[in-house]
């Protein structure tokens, strides 16, 4: 079975670079839905659960930090949440780790760099190792 | 401050061209003088506003539509003449927030700096050095054959 993605990001570029992305590293995707930030997010989880969320921090309405806490407010923060992010700033992705992201990449990024840290927590794109993987990131 | 901020926005305008938009900027130090005169109608204007404390700096890019629509087509693997002028507005600020996020990235050690979110517009009048001497000081490239200046303003409140 496919995984179900959601891509947070408030630039359709870049939208449309993470989706791509995930198709060339041969990554089982069934279902992939956007939002434009941490509102429009919710929005779709609510009716779609989905398995991997993809997100940037630096969005209007509601960042990136701003969905963690609402989710893990709620308990509902998916398995595996990464951030596609140009944020730098350590306390912040420390921040973002203790809300229960699992790892992140930093724009720019080389594809290689998203497809292998997808990989620790989803497993390889060809289908081994599902379940495994670190439980966290260490910065 | 300056030298450092130059090297680093120097760095990443080049790491984020070659990434993501895979083009490969070369800088030609006589290109903003050359182009002053110039009508802007029609390029883009981005800008994005990092702050500490009491210091602000804003980082702007300027850029002819011809390079933003190609910018747009690389990053969205899509022909140019598909781009709209939203999809050129959406890339340009995506390629300010990478440059933007990688200069503090090489310069904000002690994470200090706090970074806004990116904003673009069409130019409707004035001439290019009229739109670019609101920056303290610039960077240009020759991208292609097509120009791209990048320069900073600082402000102490």
């Amino acid at each position: 079975m496919g995984l179900k993605v959601l891509v947070v990001d408030d630039s359709r570029a870049m939208r449309s670079v993470i989706k791509k992305t995930l198709a060339a590293a041969g990554f089982p995707v069934d279902e992939c839905y956007e939002a434009e930030h941490g509102l429009q997010a919710l929005e779709i989880l609510d009716e779609h659960p989905v398995d991997v969320v993809l997100s940037d921090l630096h969005m209007p309405e509601m960042n990136g930090l701003e969905l963690l806490e609402k989710l893990k407010e709620q308990n509902r923060v998916p398995k595996c949440f990464i951030l596609v992010t140009t944020e730098g700033r350590k306390d912040r992705l420390k921040q973002a780790l203790g809300l229960g992201a699992r790892g992140y990449v930093s724009k720019p990024f080389q594809p290689e760099g998203l497809r292998k840290i997808l990989s620790l927590f989803v497993g390889e794109p060809d289908g081994k190792d599902m379940d495994e993987g670190p439980e966290g990131l260490d910065f | 401050m300056e030298k450092t901020w130059t090297k680093a926005l120097r760095d990443s305008i080049s790491e984020v061209f070659s990434t993501m938009f895979f083009l490969v900027p070369d800088e030609d130090t006589s290109l903003a003088q050359s182009l002053a005169g110039n009508q802007a109608k029609g390029w883009l204007e981005g800008w994005l506003e990092v702050i500490q404390q009491e210091e602000t700096v804003k980082v702007w890019v300027w850029a002819p539509p011809e390079l933003v629509k190609e910018l747009a087509a690389n990053i969205l693997s899509l022909d140019p003449d598909g781009i709209t002028a939203d999809d050129m507005i959406d890339a340009f600020k995506e390629m300010l927030n990478m440059v933007v996020g990688r200069l503090l990235t090489l310069v904000d050690t002690n994470s200090e700096w706090r970074m806004g979110l990116p904003n673009a517009r069409h130019l409707e009048t004035g001439t290019v050095g009229e739109a670019t001497k609101q920056a303290q000081w610039l960077l240009s490239y020759d991208i292609e054959e097509k120009p791209l200046l990048a320069g900073c303003w600082s402000q102490q409140a």
